[in-house]
């Protein structure tokens, strides 16, 4: 059961902007295998462009730790898994690469195996050849956490909720805004407020690419209860509608936060890939198309 | 907290603040092991390794993460990024012309430029 975090107003004409505002955040859908349920996460990004899905690692583990398999499903990742030497990370990472990869072929609608995986310079994946489909990866202990967009970017980040964060966390991460509002609240308080904090920023960081490069100290977010927007150290608005945020509390037991950026790419009809036809191709197409029409000699010899 | 005196020393201390956020026994982290990998860090773990560092090494001054994202691949790694901004460091190899990286303790075992799993994916 999850409980959506920092939508709670009263007023009515806030509360008309909270519910359209959450009407662009997605449910996280737990996943406990193979089977799906899919459907749900296709319904999501039909309806809102994002779908957000989460697991246990156990439930994802693959069958032979190093079969031909895994090893399959991997590709281009296999080198860096048989290098990891813990059994936990190998673990979570064997877990998420396969989690995520049937929830971009479910949405995809082609088999797992086939996508491939690839990083950008600062690390952040994507699926090569599926510009239509943005991806994030998060994961802590036994939680796997995938979030898919077609609206633009998309960052996910999981903690524990209970996680104790040290002394001087908030120095490290806080603007001077949050800061002042964390002193007010009690120690129990600030630790869960940290943690908030913390999975937003880095749900942000992580949809821009920059993860922890990005300073957090020089971005922040309001207090919990409220509408989650971006903002400045000083507590004034960073940005405008174009970024969606959430957090939610999952089981009692983590904490995910979740951001979406809308680059005004529309309402695409379609993300599988039998069904869509990339619009350079299509663009190409019209133009030797167009051309050949042009040429009557050309087109009575072909 | 003495201050290290040599590159060993500051190696041992950078080793040292690792053991303590990862929970580890001395021996079993070297300058080959990988933050990742090898050791289990995730985001909120390097947050604390900052502490450490800063507590241990205070002729280092502020240590800031996203200065250091780049060079947590290994121990190895980070402890030559932290070499560069020590004064201590820098004036022992004005004396004996000898480049930081080349210590035998610190070297980053296979190269690989490090990239925190949890910073990204």
């Amino acid at each position: 059961m999850t409980e959506p975090a920092g939508f709670i107003l009263d007023d009515p004409v806030a509360s008309a902007l909270v519910d359209e505002y959450s009407r662009q955040l997605p449910e996280p859908i737990r996943l406990r295998g193979r089977d799906g349920p899919w459907q749900r996460l296709r319904t999501d990004l039909a309806r809102v462009g994002t779908g957000v899905v989460h697991a246990e690692v156990g439930d994802w583990l693959p069958a032979e730790a190093s079969g031909a398999r895994l090893r399959r499903l991997l590709g281009r990742d296999w080198d860096r898994y048989a290098r990891l030497n813990r059994d936990d990370v190998r673990a979570r990472f064997a877990a998420s690469r396969a989690l995520l990869k049937y929830a971009a072929g479910a949405v995809l609608n082609v088999e797992p195996h086939t996508l491939e995986l690839a990083y950008g310079p600062t690390g952040r994946p994507y699926l090569r050849g599926c510009p239509q489909i943005d991806l994030s990866l998060s994961h802590t202990r036994d939680l796997l956490v995938v979030a898919l967009t077609r609206r633009g970017m998309v960052g996910v980040d999981a903690e524990l909720a209970d996680r104790r964060m040290g002394p001087s966390a908030h120095r490290r991460m806080c603007t001077p805004y949050e800061i002042e509002r964390i002193e007010r609240m009690s120690p129990e308080q600030r630790n869960q407020d940290l943690i908030r904090l913390w999975t937003l920023k880095e749900a942000y960081s992580k949809a821009i690419g920059q993860g922890l490069r990005f300073k957090f100290t020089e971005f922040g977010f309001g207090p919990q209860g409220r509408l989650v927007r971006l903002l400045l150290p000083d507590g004034t608005p960073a940005a405008g509608d174009e970024w969606t945020l959430g957090s939610y509390a999952l089981d009692d037991r983590y904490r995910i936060s979740v951001a979406i950026y809308d680059a005004g790419l529309g309402e695409p009809a379609e993300t599988a890939v039998d069904t869509m036809l990339d619009d350079s191709i299509v663009s190409a197409l019209t133009t030797v198309l167009g051309s050949l029409s042009r040429t009557p000699a050309l087109v009575r010899t072909t | 907290m003495s201050q290290p005196e040599s590159t060993d020393d500051f190696g041992r201390t950078v080793r040292e603040a690792v053991c303590r956020v990862g929970m580890y026994a001395p021996g079993e982290v070297g300058a080959h092991s990988e933050f990742y990998g090898d050791l289990g860090f995730d985001s909120i773990m390097y947050l604390e390794l900052m502490d450490e560092l800063e507590a241990a090494l205070p002729q280092l001054g502020p240590i800031y993460m996203d200065e250091l994202v780049d060079h947590l691949g290994s121990v190895g790694q980070l402890v030559t990024a932290l070499r560069r901004q020590s004064p201590v460091v820098l004036g022992m190899t004005a004396r004996t012309g000898r480049h930081p990286a080349t210590s035998n303790d610190d070297l980053a075992g296979d190269g690989r430029k490090g990239m925190p799993e949890v910073s990204t994916a």
